[in-house]
């Protein structure tokens, strides 16, 4: 475990001494529909600043999950303005961008010169061949000819191997994962590392835990946002606002 | 802070380059010999049709290599400017990715074009050079700055089309035929330019192409006459289509992102 934290670099805040953390995500009265014309998001405005951790709450998931593609840089809205400024993640398990053709390596060797730090490339690889348990056949094999659950395994790892300001987690991406009992202690402990000082936004309700560790929520109900703040002065505008369970020192049971 | 993004920009394009040559050779059955197969047995077939059919030699330079050379500057450029004008189709891959640009995929496939169409160039010199037992280059390093300008010269044309072409969708179609079909007959393949008729060489001088073609002759060769063929002609084609593309890209980098364009209305 000691060996795999040491893989992470503990870069600094970009803030540095700032009093007040720069806003990473700034969303201006964003209106967004789905593919059949529903509006999702109506006039929704919105910051995230660095280190803040934000769990939303919604009453239909799809609202949820367009908040997180605007967020991340995957949608553009309709309507109004999304000013992204922070290094942000993709939502984490929604990966496209692998090519099947290549293997692991240089699918890795692909997003490394995307989003690698320069100098860390091979501690890099370290960290997503130890999360993956891939070995060397495995490591050069075309991506297609790898078992479905392989493949999760490393699209999901790929979002953790690499450093951000933000990270979009969508739980819906890593259900499977954890149906199969691929999330091991390494993994949490990987998460925790990863998140700590940075800024979150997850769905309620995750079951890594995340949103436990939120301490501020967004709720949603019909598209709208209908009230934002700190967990702990009571969200009571709508039922689906996530209780704040007292904090387990147990790792979730998968 | 601004090293910092020209080092992160020449990264993300290296990885897209690094990612459109994996592919490529992951397709091709021969791996990355395959890449350099399609154009070299092109270049054999033309030469071979040139001696069956007995066409007029050329005696300014050797036959492989000017062939070889007119080839390879006019696949470079077609291929550039095609690929860059169905760019946005590709691009739309990364849509998870927000740090990669169309403009990105743009210019990582047209590195890729130049290190295949070079190292296919470099190949056949290499081989003639061995023939002939001496060097056939004459000044290489113009060779190599036309060979680079022609690449950024296609870059800005393709991207142009494509901005333009999100517009008006009838210039897409124009330039995609006369990148295919007028600039293949006009742009010097199988001619030279000094054996052609002083009253016809003023309506194939338009053509920016030849002119880069010629010029890389030229290079090779510094007896090859290259009667009313100008660098400042393609310079200017250079600048002028690169800048105003990454002018108007710049102010539609949304749209171009976008499936489709978007109802102002």
């Amino acid at each position: 475990m000691t060996g795999l934290s040491a893989l992470i670099p503990r870069t600094r805040l970009r803030h540095g001494h700032r009093t007040k953390p720069p806003t990473l995500v700034r969303l201006d009265q964003v209106s967004l529909c789905d593919p059949l014309g529903k509006a999702v998001l109506h006039d929704f405005s919105f910051r995230i600043r660095a280190g803040e951790r934000w769990q939303v709450a919604a009453d239909d998931k799809r609202s949820a999950l367009a908040l997180l593609q605007c967020v991340a840089d995957v949608q553009q809205p309709h309507s109004g303005t999304a000013t992204i400024r922070g290094h942000v993640s993709w939502p984490m398990g929604q990966l496209s961008g692998l090519s099947p053709l290549l293997s692991s390596a240089d699918n890795f060797r692909f997003f490394a010169g995307v989003y690698g730090q320069s100098g860390r490339i091979k501690a890099e690889q370290k960290l997503l061949r130890t999360l993956c348990n891939f070995d060397e056949k495995v490591w050069i094999r075309p991506f297609k000819k790898l078992p479905q659950t392989l493949k999760q395994r490393f699209k999901l790892a790929l979002g953790l191997v690499f450093d951000f300001d933000l990270y979009v987690f969508d739980p819906g991406a890593y259900a499977p994962l954890l149906r199969q009992g691929c999330w091991g202690d390494s993994w949490q402990a990987i998460l925790e590392q990863r998140i700590r000082e940075r800024a979150v936004i997850t769905i309620a309700g995750d079951r890594l835990g995340i949103a436990e560790r939120c301490q501020r929520c967004l709720v949603i109900r019909d598209g709208r946002l209908v009230e934002k703040g700190r967990v702990a002065q009571g969200l009571t505008s709508m039922p689906a606002a996530p209780r704040l369970r007292p904090r387990s020192r147990r790792r979730p049971t998968l | 802070m601004i090293l910092d993004s020209i080092r992160l920009q020449l990264g993300i394009v290296s990885a897209l380059a690094f990612r459109d040559q994996g592919e490529r050779i992951s397709k091709s059955p021969f791996g990355a010999v395959g890449l350099l197969v399609e154009p070299l047995v092109f270049v054999a077939v033309l030469s071979t049709l040139r001696v069956l059919l007995r066409v007029r030699e050329i005696e300014f330079m050797n036959p492989l290599l000017w062939m070889t050379s007119g080839f390879v500057i006019f696949y470079l450029f077609s291929k550039i400017a095609i690929k860059a004008i169905t760019g946005v189709a590709r691009s739309q891959r990364f849509t998870d990715l927000r740090r990669i640009r169309p403009l990105d995929v743009l210019i990582a496939g047209a590195v890729v074009e130049v290190q295949i169409h070079g190292a296919c160039l470099f190949f056949v010199i290499l081989a003639v050079s061995l023939y002939e037992w001496q060097i056939v280059v004459a000044d290489p390093g113009s060779a190599v700055f036309l060979f680079l300008l022609m690449a950024v010269t296609s870059l800005g044309v393709g991207l142009s089309s494509l901005i333009v072409g999100h517009r008006l969708k009838i210039v897409k179609i124009v330039v995609d035929v006369v990148i295919k079909q007028l600039l293949f007959w006009t742009s010097g393949l199988f001619f030279s330019v000094a054996l052609m008729p002083d009253y016809v060489r003023p309506f194939l001088l338009w053509n920016p192409l030849l002119h880069g073609i010629e010029l890389f002759r030229h290079a090779m060769q510094p007896t090859y006459p290259i009667p009313g063929i100008s660098l400042s002609y393609v310079l200017i084609w250079a600048f002028a289509s690169l800048g105003f593309s990454m002018l108007a890209y710049g102010n539609n980098e949304q749209l171009l992102a976008a499936d489709e364009p978007r109802d102002d209305s």
